[in-house]
C-alpha cells in the first residue's frame, strides 16, 4: 500500500476524524469551541504530515501515545497564540473602559446576589473550596473524580461539605433557601 | 437555594468578573499538569481553583480536558484472567455456530442482536510486511470506550485492551499462528452505561 506524499493515509486521517470527533462530543457540555478543536487538529495535520517517515511511523501514530503527544503540544501551541492575540487587542484598547451592563433593570437584583455568591465561595475551607467551584461551572461528579483521581466517595463527601459551608455562609447573610429559590 | 440555582449564580459572577482584578493566569502547562495528574496535588487544586473563576482559562482548560479523554489511550493490553475467559467461551461457541449458519452475511459477520447503533467491526489490516495488525471499527454515537478482544479458536481470551479510539494495534505479544483461527470483536460503552456489541469476526489480514 503506498501513499502520496503530499496527504496522511487514510488510515491516520480515520484517526484523526475519531479523535476530534471525541474531543467535540465530551467538550460539547460545557462550551467548548469547534474553532479550537479545528485549530488544534490541522496544527496536528500539518505536524504528522512534517513527521511522516514511511507507513512504519504512521502506524506508530496509531499505535502509542504518539497522536495524544502530538495534540497536546499543537493545543499548547494554539493556547499561547490565543493569549498574545488577548493582550494584543487589550493593549490596543488601551484607555477605553469596560462595556458597559446590558440590561442593568435585570443585572441589578440578581448580580448582587451573584456576587455575594461569589464572595460567599471565598470564604469556604480551601481545601474544598476549588471542586465547589467545578461543581458550580457545570461539571458533574464523576468529572470532578476523574480530573483529580479522586474516589466517587471522597469527591462527594468534600463536594457535600463545601457546599454545606457555602449555604452556611450565605444563610449568615440572610440568604436563606425560602427568599430566592 | 437549590444547586441549579447556585450554578445559574455562581456563572453569572464569573462572567460578571472584571479581566483586570483576576489574579494572573496559570500557564498553559500548569493547566495541562491538572488535566494530566502531573504535580502536588495542592499545585493542581491551585489551578483548578483559577480556572474556575476565569473563563479565558476555562476555555483552555475545557479543550485540554476534552484531548485527554479522547486520547487513544496508551494501549495496554491485559493478559485476559482464566475466570472472563472461561465466561467467554460460550459466547464465542455459539457466534462460531453462527458463523457455520451464516455464512453469505456481509462480509461473513455474525450479527447478534443487531440495532442501529451496534458497533461494526472495519478490517484487520497488516499495513506492511512484519508490521503490528491494526482493528479498526466504526465509532458508535455516545460511546465513551471501546474494549477489543482478540480469541483463540477455543474461546481464550488472548488479549483485551480499552481505548476511546476506534483502532487499536495488536501487541507484539500476541502471535498470530499461521492458519490459525483467531476471532476478534468490540464492546462499545456508552455514556448512559449500555453497551453496544460487535460481532466476531475471524482475524485474517486482507490479503
Ligand atoms: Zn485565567
Amino acid at each position: 500500500m503506498a501513499y502520496t506524499t503530499d496527504s496522511l493515509s487514510p488510515a491516520i486521517e480515520s484517526v484523526l476524524s475519531r479523535f476530534a470527533g471525541m474531543v467535540r462530543r465530551i467538550g460539547l457540555r460545557h462550551g467548548l469551541s469547534d474553532g479550537d478543536v479545528d485549530e488544534v487538529f490541522q496544527e496536528v495535520r500539518i505536524r504528522l504530515w512534517r513527521a511522516r517517515g514511511g507507513e512504519s511511523e504512521q502506524i506508530a501514530a496509531v499505535r502509542s501515545s504518539y497522536l495524544y503527544r502530538t495534540a497536546v503540544s499543537a493545543a499548547l501551541d494554539v493556547i499561547r497564540r490565543h493569549r498574545r492575540a488577548r493582550e494584543e487587542t487589550l493593549d490596543a484598547d488601551g484607555e477605553h473602559t469596560a462595556p458597559t451592563a446590558t440590561d442593568p433593570e435585570q443585572a441589578l437584583g440578581s448580580s448582587e446576589l451573584a456576587m455575594q455568591v461569589a464572595r460567599a465561595i471565598e470564604t469556604i475551607t480551601e481545601s474544598r473550596r476549588p471542586v465547589v467551584r467545578m461543581y458550580l461551572m457545570g461539571y458533574s461528579r464523576e468529572e470532578i473524580a476523574q480530573l483529580l483521581g479522586w474516589s466517587e466517595a471522597k469527591t462527594r463527601n468534600l463536594l457535600y461539605r463545601g457546599l454545606a459551608d457555602l449555604r452556611d455562609r450565605l444563610s449568615e447573610q440572610g440568604i436563606g433557601p425560602e427568599g430566592i429559590q | 437555594m437549590t444547586d441549579a440555582r447556585l450554578q445559574a449564580l455562581y456563572q453569572q459572577a464569573v462572567d460578571a468578573r472584571d479581566e483586570a482584578e483576576r489574579p494572573a493566569c496559570p500557564a498553559p502547562e500548569d493547566i495541562q499538569a491538572l488535566v494530566a495528574r502531573e504535580g502536588t496535588e495542592r499545585e493542581r487544586l491551585a489551578t483548578l481553583d483559577h480556572v474556575m473563576v476565569c473563563r479565558a482559562c476555562a476555555r483552555e482548560f475545557e479543550l485540554l480536558r476534552a484531548l485527554r479523554q479522547s486520547a487513544p489511550a496508551e494501549h495496554r493490553w491485559r493478559p485476559a484472567t482464566l475466570a472472563i475467559a472461561a465466561s467467554l467461551i460460550l459466547a464465542v461457541t455459539a457466534g462460531v455456530l453462527s458463523l457455520r449458519l451464516r455464512t453469505n452475511g456481509p462480509a461473513g459477520d455474525i450479527v447478534r442482536g443487531g440495532t442501529a447503533a451496534d458497533v461494526h467491526l472495519i478490517d484487520a489490516v497488516l499495513p506492511a510486511a512484519g508490521s503490528p495488525l491494526v482493528l479498526r471499527w466504526n465509532a458508535v454515537p455516545g460511546a465513551i470506550s471501546y474494549t477489543a478482544e482478540v480469541l483463540t479458536p477455543d474461546g481464550t481470551v488472548a488479549a483485551r485492551a480499552q481505548t476511546t479510539d476506534t483502532a487499536l494495534a495488536l501487541p507484539d505479544s500476541v502471535h498470530i499462528a499461521p492458519g490459525t483461527r483467531y476471532l476478534w470483536w468490540v464492546r462499545a460503552s456508552l455514556v448512559d452505561g449500555s453497551e453496544r456489541r460487535s460481532t466476531m469476526r475471524p482475524l485474517a489480514p486482507a490479503p
